[in-house]
């Protein structure tokens, strides 16, 4: 399979402090990969040099169209659910499939504030479907959200992945949900990737392996990673 | 509802305190009428000509709102968002701020004499600033994330400008015509003050000048009135075209 993205030799500087130090890796078409880390690893700067936010020193190759998913602010409050949907459209496009698709059909004409954490998050990533984004970078897209919601809204993107075979690349603080969602974890410290960490479950996946033992001993090799 | 009744209420019993204390001689009756006297007065005052007075005073408050509401949020955007421009006219605004709005009319009236176009000026002039130094706040605290996004979605300056900055910005930009209503209504009462032959501020000089407490009082409930029904249909308005806005 063809690589959607390649980094080679990426280096992100604020003044003096170098924040991405020497990234180097490869994301495969179709592939969803989990960047874990402590806070201030860099992990969303990662994302944000990746969409083309940030300036950087460095080859990044993108094969594929970028799309970013915020934690917070990820959709317009004084749109409506079917607006926002249509905010990154071309004129004349209809936002019906990605309404269906997001199975928020029902809410179209709804405000976010009246939708819940799980419907907002559906709404933002059908809004970076609908702009034909082909590579989905996702920054803490759970991290508000309750377990129950989340572990929904986990099973949802995999079916969206499935359906749709988009390139993945999230960022997230749950090392649970980056092995149940991911095919490969990459652990960054201090602006470094230091593991690469193949989660050996094939897709699809079943909420069931969370409570296997191969689930319980990868959860703590990454731990352990992550605390050293 | 049970909201409405209360406020009903307390107008009521302020009401009957006030009659009280002015019938009963606490305070003096001719400095203080009571408020059966002050309604006499309105009834006598709307057959005198009171709602042309109305209606003249809030066409030149409406004329001067909206120029200085819109030269406000246009000059506030540019300084909020263009460098040049902030550059250029920050100091010579933060310069005019802090000028007493009325304290320009004796100007205004060598300029323009005692006309409409006075008095729009004068109350455009005041509320500007308000008006300006919100949108300028509010364009500035456009959170970085929604325009990201939009540049994502490659969204161009003029749609970026009217679908996030200027509806991110829009509780601000809110917040500073409401302070500009406020001080319209302090606007139009002292321009017509210093010299009109029509509308509000005028009938209360007129009141003044024949020693017509009753109609004065009247008068000012009457401005009262105006000032806490524009901002509340203001608010009505604005929430009819953002069902999105939470106003108070």
């Amino acid at each position: 399979m063809s690589n959607a993205l390649s980094v080679l030799g990426l280096n992100v500087q604020y003044g003096s402090d170098l924040i991405l130090k020497n990234l180097s890796f490869q994301i495969k078409k179709g592939e969803i990969v989990a960047i874990v880390g402590k806070s201030g690893s860099g992990k969303t700067t990662l994302l944000h040099v990746l969409a083309g936010l940030k300036s950087f020193s460095g080859k990044v190759e993108l094969k594929e169209t970028p799309g970013l998913v915020f934690q917070k602010y990820a959709i317009y409050p004084w749109l409506t659910v079917a607006q926002n949907i249509a905010f990154g459209m071309k004129a004349g496009e209809d936002p019906e499939q990605f309404l269906q698709l997001s199975g928020l059909h029902e809410m179209q004409n709804r405000y976010p504030a009246e939708l819940s954490g799980g419907q907002r998050q559906r709404a933002a990533l059908a809004m970076v479907l609908a702009h034909n984004a082909s590579l989905l970078l996702m920054d803490e897209p759970y991290g508000a959200l309750d377990a129950y919601t989340k572990s929904k809204m986990h099973e949802w993107l995999l079916e969206v992945q499935e359906k749709s075979g988009k390139t993945i690349l999230f960022v997230t603080h749950d090392i649970e949900e980056a092995l149940f969602l991911a095919d490969r974890v990459l652990v960054l410290d201090d602006g470094r990737i230091i593991e690469e960490f193949l989660v050996p479950f094939k897709r699809p996946r079943h909420k069931d392996i969370k409570f296997s033992a191969e689930f319980g001993n990868s959860r703590k090799k990454l731990s352990e990673l992550l605390v050293e | 509802m049970k909201q409405k009744v209360w406020a009903g209420a307390a107008i009521l019993w302020v009401l009957a305190v006030w009659e009280t204390i002015s019938k009963g001689g606490i305070i003096n009756p001719a400095l203080f009428p009571p408020p059966s006297e002050v309604a006499s007065a309105l009834w006598q005052l709307l057959h005198e000509g009171l709602l042309n007075d109305v209606v003249v005073s809030v066409s030149r408050m409406g004329s001067g709102l909206l120029l200085g509401s819109v030269l406000g949020i246009l000059i506030g955007i540019l300084t909020g968002r263009v460098q040049f421009v902030r550059l250029t006219l920050l100091p010579l605004l933060q310069i005019l701020r802090p000028l007493p709005p009325v304290a320009i009319i004796p100007l205004v009236i060598v300029w323009f004499g005692i006309g409409d176009s006075a008095k729009i000026f004068s109350i455009a002039f005041a509320v500007f600033f308000p008006v300006w130094i919100n949108t300028d706040i509010g364009v500035n605290q456009v959170p970085k994330m929604y325009l990201w996004s939009a540049s994502l979605f490659g969204a161009s300056w003029w749609k970026t400008l009217r679908s996030v900055i200027f509806p991110a910005s829009l509780p601000y930009i809110i917040a500073g015509i409401r302070n500009g209503i406020a001080i319209a209504f302090v606007m139009i009462f002292v321009s017509e003050l210093a010299g009109a032959s029509e509308g509000l501020g005028y009938r209360i000089s007129i009141s003044n000048l024949s020693y017509r407490i009753d109609q004065m009082i009247a008068a000012l409930l009457v401005l009262a009135a105006l000032g806490a029904l524009t901002d509340q249909l203001f608010v009505r308005i604005i929430h009819r075209l953002n069902p999105w806005l939470r106003l108070t």
